[in-house]
């Protein structure tokens, strides 16, 4: 169900009120509506699940005693379909006993009749306030980047809070989705948001990669087989689709589907039936395909290696993730996450990274993307033995500056001479201005590279004869040699 | 078992309307004060008819526990408030004036059914014993026991009304574990005690 982050507050709120006496209802409901509260009525407990799935009610008021479904039996329903809308009973029956059982099936209070106005008005705002807590406590979740416990996405950078309305958005619908982005950017674990946030929910998830089904055996593996349907198929087996029957089928690398059995898994999308191999017939399937590919599958298209009519049954709903660098924000939140886990599986108590770590990471271009930022870092706590992740517990590479920041990027047709400015200012700059390390990495002589900071400043060659093609040697311009000598 | 279905039902059938009345009675006083015709008057007519629905709630209420006392708590001063809201409309007939003294609730060891019953026939034969007289109830605690004192002075005792209901006392109080004395031979005065253990 996608999470209304609409505050409450901000809005009226909505009651229904259940009672078969329909004197009662129109007064009770004229009463909460002059005391602020947009309300709906029904005499009927099945009529009044239908609403509750339909407009969402923040309270329900219920009449204990009523024909066909009571308020405790609406109460029990309404644990599937609603579990945080608060219910408050009225009864005529105002024992202990039935008080405690009203408790026990998940009412939220019990009010005695003839009601006490001022008690009710004490009640639904109580009512309001829990669940106007729970409905913080989900949009906090979701702030957090975790919109579920099951999903586990974690992130709040701009990049990711779209993929996650995007996924808000196609979760409660049937429809396919296909999920791009390179490697490592957690396609399977939006794959899997998407299908926790579904209906579907409580159905299996089944997770095939295809890259890595030899494609003699992706037919088998995908439809299944009867006994004996080829040598070796010695007894019944059932393929993902129908293991993914009423859930939802992940097929991560889907470029990598062999051509010929394209066609099969677009007649199974399009008619919702299989059939094993030797099977004589055919089985009816209920199931969501996420798809998910780094490749291009338009060229893929156009190179032939991917039917055209299959992409566009698959591709109802598109979601793009980010490559990690493009959504730097959300690396302090997954290194925290990731150092939480690893450190809880591990048995550490680590307090986190330490801030030449943390620059380290922030820094580095991250090509493996998220994949590579958890090994790192289920790496480093391993070898971790201080309070705090610190430089040397990470790849060597990363820790000298083997991020995206270790390039100089400079545009074609740039004269030379500019671009020997920007490397000799760049590399001053990662040097944190120290001139003698950066002379020294620069391969010239401190002398040479004071000259050449002198003329970008603006001042002019430190000699007449400071051309560009004499820098490089480390006493100074040959002229200035050569008067020198003269 | 009859009169326990119809009580319910009385309970059930009674509150709806008193629930009913309640609701338009709020919206009355809401609407009243919105169009600036509230103030005191108009307050204290509203006030009577909240008053009025609470007396019949708790009539309803008290009846509907008469009559299927099992869920209740054994508690002295809560059937003798109880036998007073009941049968309080004989002693008005009898022109008895009723004195109460003790606490609302009072727990003691007993059978709820029998104590709702003993305590309600002790109140009738002592407003039967103090007719154009007058009745003093006490609840308190004496010593080990809780005791129930009624004590019916002056005006012109009926002993033939009150007789049965003394009958049905002494058969209850065995019934209900509770320990009963009876003075009814002075002319204009009569007592009765009835004692119980405290609760475990």
């Amino acid at each position: 169900m996608p999470i209304d982050t609409t505050p409450i507050r901000n809005l009226r709120a909505r009651v229904l009120v259940v009672d078969d006496d329909a004197s009662t209802r129109e007064v009770f409901g004229e009463l909460l509506e002059r005391w602020g509260y947009d309300v709906e009525q029904t005499g009927d407990g099945h009529d009044a699940l239908k609403l509750i799935t339909e407009r969402h009610p923040d309270v329900i008021i219920s009449d204990l005693v009523m024909p066909k479904l009571d308020g405790l039996a609406l109460t029990r329903a309404l644990r599937e379909e609603s579990p945080d809308t608060p219910v408050i009973i009225i009864t005529g029956k105002g024992t202990i006993d039935a008080a405690v059982e009203a408790v026990r099936e998940g009412v939220f209070d019990f009010v005695e009749k003839p009601l006490d106005p001022a008690r009710l008005k004490v009640i639904l705002q109580r009512a309001l306030e829990k669940r106007q807590t729970e409905h913080e406590m989900q949009v906090l979740r979701r702030r957090l980047g975790q919109v579920d416990s099951g999903v586990g996405v974690v992130g709040q950078s701009p990049a990711m809070r779209k993929v996650m309305d995007l996924v808000e958005k196609v979760a409660p619908s049937k429809a396919s989705v296909v999920i791009t982005g390179q490697s490592g950017t957690g396609k399977e674990m939006i794959a899997r948001a998407v299908h926790q946030l579904s209906p579907r929910r409580d159905k299996p998830f089944i997770a095939i990669n295809c890259s890595a089904i030899p494609s003699g055996l992706m037919e088998s593996e995908m439809f299944g087989h009867e006994r004996g349907a080829f040598t070796g198929a010695d007894q019944r087996r059932l393929g993902a689709w129908e293991l993914a029957d009423g859930g939802t089928l992940f097929l991560d690398e889907v470029g990598e589907i062999p051509i010929e059995l394209q066609a099969k898994f677009l007649r199974v999308l399009e008619e919702e039936r299989l059939r094993r191999l030797g099977g004589k017939s055919e089985i009816s399937v209920d199931v969501r395909v996420i798809s998910a590919t780094n490749r291009d599958l338009k060229e893929e298209i156009k190179s032939g290696r991917f039917r055209e009519d299959l992409y566009f049954r698959l591709n109802v709903f598109h979601i793009p993730l980010s490559p990690l660098k493009e959504r730097r924000e959300d690396i302090p939140l997954l290194v925290q996450h990731f150092i939480d886990r690893f450190s809880r599986e591990g048995g550490k108590k680590l307090a986190g990274l330490t801030p030449q770590a943390t620059k380290v990471l922030s820094e580095y271009a991250w090509p493996g993307n998220i994949r590579e930022l958890r090994n790192t870092l289920e790496r480093a706590v391993i070898l971790c033995g201080s309070a705090a992740i610190d430089v040397e517990h990470l790849p060597a590479e990363m820790a000298v500056g083997g991020g995206e920041s270790a390039y100089l990027k400079v545009p074609f047709g740039l004269p030379l001479r500019e671009v020997e400015k920007e490397y000799i200012l760049s590399s001053l700059g990662r040097m944190q201005n120290n001139k003698a390390r950066t002379a020294q990495a620069l391969g010239i002589s401190e002398k040479t590279l004071y000259n050449k900071l002198y003329r970008y400043s603006g001042k002019g060659p430190r000699s007449k004869d400071d051309a560009y093609d004499e820098d490089c040697d480390e006493d100074g311009p040959p002229e200035a040699k050569a008067t020198g000598a003269a | 078992m009859l009169l326990e279905r119809a009580a319910a039902a009385l309970a059930h059938e009674g509150k709806n309307p008193l629930h009913n009345m309640v609701l338009h009675l709020q919206l009355l006083g809401e609407k009243i004060r919105e169009g600036g015709r509230g103030g005191a008057p108009a307050e204290r007519h509203l006030q009577a008819l909240r008053d009025g629905i609470g007396r019949v709630d708790a009539l309803l209420r008290a009846f509907s526990d008469l009559a299927s006392p099992g869920h209740l708590a054994p508690d002295l001063g809560a059937a003798i408030s109880r036998a007073q809201l009941l049968f309080g409309y004989e002693a008005r007939r009898g022109s008895v004036a009723v004195m109460q003294r003790g606490p609302a609730s009072v727990p003691v060891q007993a059978d709820p059914a029998f104590l709702s019953d003993l305590v309600c026939h002790a109140f009738l034969a002592a407003v039967s014993l103090a007719r154009d007289g007058a009745l003093h109830i006490s609840v308190g605690i004496d010593g080990p026991r809780t005791r129930l004192e009624l004590r019916s002075e002056g005006g012109a005792p009926r002993r033939d009304e009150a007789a049965p209901h003394l009958e049905a006392v002494r058969r209850l109080a065995s019934n209900a574990g509770a320990e009963l004395s009876a003075d009814l031979a002075p002319a204009a005065s009569a007592r009765l005690s009835i004692s119980f253990a405290h609760p475990r």
